[in-house]
Formats: structure tokens, sequence, C-alpha cells
């Protein structure tokens, strides 16, 4: 596995904790949903960081009390054409609020790196051997985005109605071509 | 029309440059057709029987002259010197190499065309009334929600991997042209009791496997909660529709399932939730849509012109196709203009390169240059002076396009079917051809009147057949073609889906089906009656007997 | 490739082994999902025994474009 934090490859503090397995004293621990929800009276008493694994069909809403505690939220996508975790990214970001690291983790592709980061994530695990170098390129394949969204630069909209602007008329991106 | 600005512009050619990289990877070996294959279907590009088909969007059915020329140089440079049109206001290439496909695109975005979102599991265009702006029932034109509708669903990050694909459906007019009810979200402009524009929202319609009519889960939706409300909806499917089942993965499921009170009070409150989030739709916003589609300079016209009547007096053909391929416009002194792409020997919805520029040409010089593409694969030049008419119909004629049987027997949509598709049963094109050739009689089709036949080459009904009044549905039994008639089904305001009228017929047989089907229609109706009048108010006894014998009632 | 050049065999083994022999072909983008197919022995060669695959080897049944169909 290749992690990749904004734009660049990162190491790895999180260790993946199995249900069974003892959590590791003093290290950063991915612990499971249901983990968490077995053991959360021992796990707050922890002083480590924490972060919860949900799987595609686990919505972060009810975790959403647990989400000052925790380091990492990790999204797994089962199948890249499992389009749940981008939802449960942007409820993260803009309902809950959640400032700390969103990752995506399983069946990650290329070319669903900006998706994601549109979505809020701002973490991605690729697979071995992935040229981090060239996985980045496709973050600067699209440069234009109609709807807001909870990570990266303005939206169509906002360009073309600024804030300042006494909204009569729109700004100067309408250099019209002519066929 | 709208015209992109830059940020529009640069949207399509980023993407059409992206997947020219995609494509030079599948090409180098870099990519297998299996990681090449969702990139592909972003693009509305399909591996059918024979080839590579390009499906290019016609965002809400509506293209200028110059489009349309564009169309017909990808067809004669790229392609086989034709294209079809699609029941969702697309046109499909079917014959494309894939070193091609990137030049297509370019050539599609020099004209501010794409091909985004025609295929996969995201919000695929966009369709509207084929009459949007012209029509004299409107109460405001869809076309502008459409576009606002076409920018927020492009590229869309979070509803690019729904569980399947979502089709939405705008209409400003009560009469309803754009099949809304069997769309998985159909809006229909109205104005409250203050006079104040929105929409009436309607989810959960569909065709396919399992057909159903989609149900108003609100009354009015204020126009500036669209997109906001669009979100909560999509939100709502992406994270609780069902994923296990590709057949049970459409929005139609999740609100049958959940029922659709639930399913609405669902959305309320995701959409409550949005309210500082969600995507914002400022009454300026609309505004610089609108104007974009103001309606052209019209010239000040009487209502009725004595030429044109005369000609309607003296000439049988000219008054033939007046009588069924002229609708009312909203304007005095002007028409709207259907123009068939369903002659005899045809494949419906197919028009040869030359067509197309022949129809570019009338638009530029009698339509100011616009043109629609309608949900029953016909064209239509929206504002046609009424004086203009007669030589619209002579340039139209010397084109072949002047058949004049639009909502008569003949005017059939079918899906391209198993002569090109690879999820089709059986051929659909053929089956249409035969009872076109069967009712090609005109004074035989004006008595029979009003009459939607819809044939689909398999169960996902990309042909309509379940609103079609008679609907056929191409099966494969061992091998062979059979075909399963409905009856009753409609995409209109008054929406239904139609009945199995009983055992399939064999491909030879089928045409002899329709034709006892129309002869009892015939025999029971009553005075002024359309065959759908006469279905639902007989039911479809009289016409199971007649097809199978009393013994199968 | 025309169904003219097409080995047949009768065991599914056998068709198994000719799709895994098409590696080359696939890897070289000359062939895009290899698959086997029912055929009957005719008189003038192979026939498809199901409609799609004859429409696949012979072409749509109706004309389309400037193109007609073969009789």
């Amino acid at each position: 596995m290749v992690l990749l934090k904004g734009d660049q490859a990162a190491q790895d503090p999180w260790i993946r904790v199995a249900d069974e397995d003892p959590v590791p004293d003093g290290a950063s621990a991915l612990l499971t949903y249901d983990r968490w929800r077995r053991d959360r009276d021992r796990l707050v008493l922890r002083n480590a960081p924490l972060g919860i694994i949900l799987h595609s069909e686990q919505s972060p809403l009810p975790i959403a009390d647990d989400l000052p505690r925790l380091g990492l939220v990790a999204l797994e996508f089962p199948k890249f054409t499992d389009g749940r975790p981008y939802s449960h990214a942007r409820l993260l970001r803009q309902r809950l609020g959640y400032r700390g690291e969103v990752r995506a983790v399983g069946n990650v592709l290329r070319d669903q790196l900006l998706f994601m980061r549109r979505c809020g994530f701002n973490a991605f695990e690729l697979p071995d051997g992935a040229d981090v170098g060239e996985w980045c390129s496709a973050f600067d394949e699209i440069s234009v985005f109609y709807q807001p969204a909870a990570n990266g630069p303005p939206s169509a909209m906002d360009l073309r109605w600024p804030a300042e602007s006494p909204a009569e008329t729109p700004v100067s991106v309408f250099g019209m071509r002519g066929y | 029309m709208y015209r992109y600005d830059t940020l529009d512009q640069n949207l399509v050619d980023e993407r059409a440059r992206q997947f020219r990289g995609q494509v030079a990877r599948r090409l180098s070996g870099e990519l297998s057709e299996a990681e090449f294959r969702p990139l592909r279907l972003m693009n509305g590009l399909y591996l059918q029987l024979h080839a590579y088909m390009v499906r290019v969007a016609i965002p809400y059915g509506t293209l200028s002259a110059d489009q349309m020329r564009a169309l017909a140089y990808i067809a004669r440079t790229w392609d086989r010197g034709y294209g079809h049109f699609t029941t969702r206001q697309n046109i499909q290439f079917n014959w494309p190499n894939l070193a091609d496909v990137p030049d297509i695109l370019d050539a599609l975005a020099a004209v501010e065309m794409h091909a985004i979102q025609t295929s996969g599991n995201c919000i695929r265009n966009v369709t509207a009334d084929a009459y949007a702006g012209v029509a004299d029932d409107e109460v405001a034109d869809p076309r502008v929600y459409a576009e606002i509708i076409r920018q927020w669903s492009s590229l869309h990050p979070e509803f690019s991997f729904l569980p399947r694909k979502f089709k939405v459906a705008v209409t400003g007019a009560p009469q309803d042209r754009a099949a809304l009810r069997v769309h998985d979200i159909g809006l229909r402009l109205c104005r409250d009791s203050d006079g104040a524009l929105g929409f009436e929202v309607m989810v959960g319609g569909g065709q396919g496997r399992t057909p159903m009519i989609g149900t108003t889960i609100r009354s009015f939706l204020p126009e500036a909660d669209l997109l906001t409300y669009l979100e909560a909806i999509l939100r709502v499917y992406n994270m609780l529709g069902r994923r296990d089942n590709l057949y049970k993965a459409r929005i139609k499921i999740l609100v049958h399932s959940l029922g659709a009170e639930t399913f609405a009070a669902m959305v309320e409150d995701e959409w409550h939730q949005l309210e500082d989030t969600g995507p914002a739709l400022p009454a300026h916003e609309i505004k610089r849509i609108r104007a974009f589609f103001l309606p052209p300079t019209y010239e000040d016209l009487e209502a009725t012109v004595p030429e044109f009547e005369a000609r309607r007096r003296q000439d049988t053909a000219f008054a033939r196709w007046c009588q069924t391929n002229l609708a009312r416009h909203r304007r005095s002194g002007y028409a709207i203009v259907d123009v068939s792409l369903k002659p005899e020997g045809g494949s419906p919805g197919d028009i040869m390169a030359e067509q197309m520029e022949a129809v570019a040409d009338l638009a530029k010089r009698y339509s100011f240059g616009e043109i629609r593409v309608t949900h029953a694969q016909n064209l239509v030049l929206p504002h046609v002076k009424l004086a203009e008419l007669s030589a619209v119909w002579e340039g139209l004629a010397a084109a072949g396009l002047e058949t004049p049987n639009v909502g008569l027997a003949t005017d059939i949509i079918a899906c391209p079917g198993l002569d090109f598709c690879n999820l089709a049963n059986a051929r659909s094109i053929p089956v249409a051809q035969r009872i076109i050739e069967r009712f090609r009689n005109l004074d035989r089709q004006h008595d029979i009147g009003e009459l939607r036949i819809n044939i689909s080459g398999c169960i996902n009904a990309c042909g309509h057949h379940h609103v079609g009044h008679i609907g056929i549905l191409g099966v494969d039994r061992k091998g062979e073609e059979y075909y399963q008639i409905t009856l009753g089904g409609s995409s209109d305001e008054t929406a239904s889906l139609g009945k199995v009228v009983g055992p399939s017929f064999s491909y030879d047989a089928i045409t002899d089906a329709v034709e006892v089907i129309v002869t009892t229609y015939l025999a029971q109706r009553c005075q002024g009656e359309r065959f759908l009048d006469t279905y639902r108010r007989v039911g479809a006894q009289p016409f199971k007997e007649d097809l199978y014998g009393i013994a199968q009632g | 490739m025309r169904l003219g050049d097409a080995h047949d065999v009768t065991k599914e083994t056998e068709a198994e082994e000719l799709i895994a022999n098409t590696e080359a072909d696939v890897a070289a983008c000359r062939v895009v999902e290899p698959y086997a197919m029912t055929v009957e022995k005719a008189a003038r060669g192979l026939k498809p025994v199901s409609q799609r695959e004859r429409i696949r080897a012979r072409g749509p049944t109706v004309p389309y474009g400037h193109h007609k169909p073969r009789a």
C-alpha cells in the first residue's frame, strides 16, 4: 500500500487492529466501528490516537459525538462502483464538521481521486507500486467544478458570482467563443 | 439557446483531453478492457454487438443548426454516414473506431457539446419537453432549469457512482411531452397561489424489468430550492439504494420499499439539513441562464395566412402533412414543425448526414437556427412562420423527411434491438419496418387516429414498450425471437403502464397480431375515441378474444 | 477475422483452451473480450445457433446509413 496525503506520499503511523487483537498501547490504532462500539468505555480512557474505519454501508452519523476524539476516519470502498463513501465523506466534513483525516481505503482508482478529494477525502491508500506523481496528475485533469463541495477550489457559481460583486452582472468568465 | 462561457468550455475541453489520455493508455495496452470500461462508460462509449458506440448528449433536446452540422460531419468522417436519435434525446454513432473517439469528442467540444454522463451509474443527460419555449400551454421554459441541472449534475463528485443510472426530465407544461412519470425524477414547472414559480416533484418512475409510475413527493418546490432538493433526493438514494442486485438498484425500488411517504420524509429531513451547505441557486443565476432562453425576435404576424390556407386546400399531400406534423405555437402566425424520422423502410430515429445538413439549413433559414429532438425519436423545427411552411415542407421533401405520420400508427418508437445492441434479445427495427409497411396507407392511419406503438428489444425498455398504447417487447425463446404485447400504456400526464395481453408471438406473427389489435379497436370504439380511450373503457378482454380465441379469456 | 476462419471444437475444455490461446492477442489489443459460441455445421460452413451470434457474424439485418444488409 502507498499512502497519499494531500498530493504527497506519506508514512502511515496507523495500525489496523483486527477485532480480536489487543489494542496496542501508545500507538495510533485504527479500529472497526463494531470494535469501537464494543469497547468504547475502555477505549476512551486510552491516551493515544484513535481512528475508525467505516465500511461503505456504515454511515458516519452514529459516530458524530465521537469525532472530536478521532484522528482518522477511514472510509472503505469495497468496490470502486460503491459510491456511498462519497456521501459519507461529505457528511463528515459538511454536516458533522470533522476536521481530521478522512482516508479512502479499499478499491481506490486513479480516476476517482478528484471526486474523492472534492467530497472531503484528504488521504488515499493507493495500490502497491502506484506511481504517486502519476496518480496525482489526476488532480489536475479537470479544473472546473460546478458544485460547491467539501474541499478544493471555488465552484463555477463562486467564480461567476464572487461575494463582493453586486450581483447584477456576472464576472468576466464570459468569453463567448462563437462556433 | 445556452452558450458556454469559458468555464463550461474549459470543462468540456479538459474532459476530452482526459479521455484522449485514457484511450491512448488503452490502445498501448497499459489499460486492460476491464480497467478501461469504467472510464469509457463515463464518456458515453459502449462496446456493442459489432463495434464501439458513442452516445452524444443533446441536453434537453435542443440543438443549434451549427451543432447539427457538426453531428453530420462526425457521422460522415468517423462513422458510416448516419446517426440514430434515441428516446432520451441523445444521438448515437454506431461504428466509430476507438482511436477516433477522442477526435469525435474534440469535434463535439468545438460546438459546445459532449458525451459526458450518457452512460454509467450517474445522473444522465437531462431531458425536457421538445416543445419547450414554444408550446402554447407552457407555464415557463423548462430548459432554463434543465441547463441548471445539467451543470449541477456534470461530474458531480458525490453522485458519479450511484447504485444505478439516474434520469431526470423537466417540463413546463401541463400536457406531459417528456414522460415525467417514468423518470427517476420528473419535474413539472408550476406556480403557487402567489404566482411564484416552482416545481411539482415526482420520483420513482421508471421502466425496465420492474416498471413503475412515479409518485409526487412535493406538490410545490420553490425554484430557488431546486438544487438542494435534488441533492437531498440523490443523497438519500446514494446511501440507501440497493447495491446487491442490479435489477433492484433503481430509485423506484427504494421508493416502493420504503413507501413514498417515508421516502419523502427522509428527503425533506435531508433537505432541511442541507440548507447551508447545499448548492444554492440564487435568483441572479436563474436570471443569467434564463437570458439565454429568451424568445427569438418574432415578427407580429396575422393568425391566418391566405397562401398557406390556399395550398392546404389545393395540395392533399401538403394538407396531410400539416394535419399531423404541425403543433400550435404560442405566437400568432408561427407553427411548430415536427420532422418525422419514421419513413417506410427506415429505422426509427435514424438520419443520414445529408439529411442532418438539410434540417440544419432549414432551421437556419426558417426557424431561428433552432432544432429540437423529441423523446419519440423525431426532430422539431420550433418556430416556423405559417407563410413559410410550404417552403419548409418542400425542403424536407427534397431530403426525404416529409413523412406525414407524427402521432399515427407508423410513428413507432423503437430501440436499436438485436441488430446493434449487445443487451437485446430480439430485433426491434425490422419489426417496426414490417408494421410501418402494413399500415402504410395514410387514409387508414388517419382512420385509426392517434396510436403509439413502442418496441423494445429487451426488458431494459429503451423502446419504452411499457408506455406504448401498444407495447412490444422482444424476448428470447431458446435462441428464437418472440414478442410479448402489452396494451394500454401511456407516458403522458395520464401515465399508465401497459398490461401483458397474453402469450408472445413469433417474429413472423407479430405484425398480424398488431393488426388484429387495431381491428378490434376499430370495432369497439365509440365516436371520437382514441385507441387508448377505447382500451381504458373496454379493457383487455375483447383484444384477448380476438388475439387468442374465446377459450383464452 | 471471420466466422469462416473459426476453429470448431466439441469439448468445453477445448473451448477454454482456445480462449486461453488468445491471451497474447488480447494483450496486444487485437482482440477484445473473446468468448466461445455454440455453432452447428451447415452445408456452407459453420452457423451460429443463436440469432445474436448470427447477427454478430453477418452484420445488421436491416439497411443502415448507405449500407444494405447481406441477403
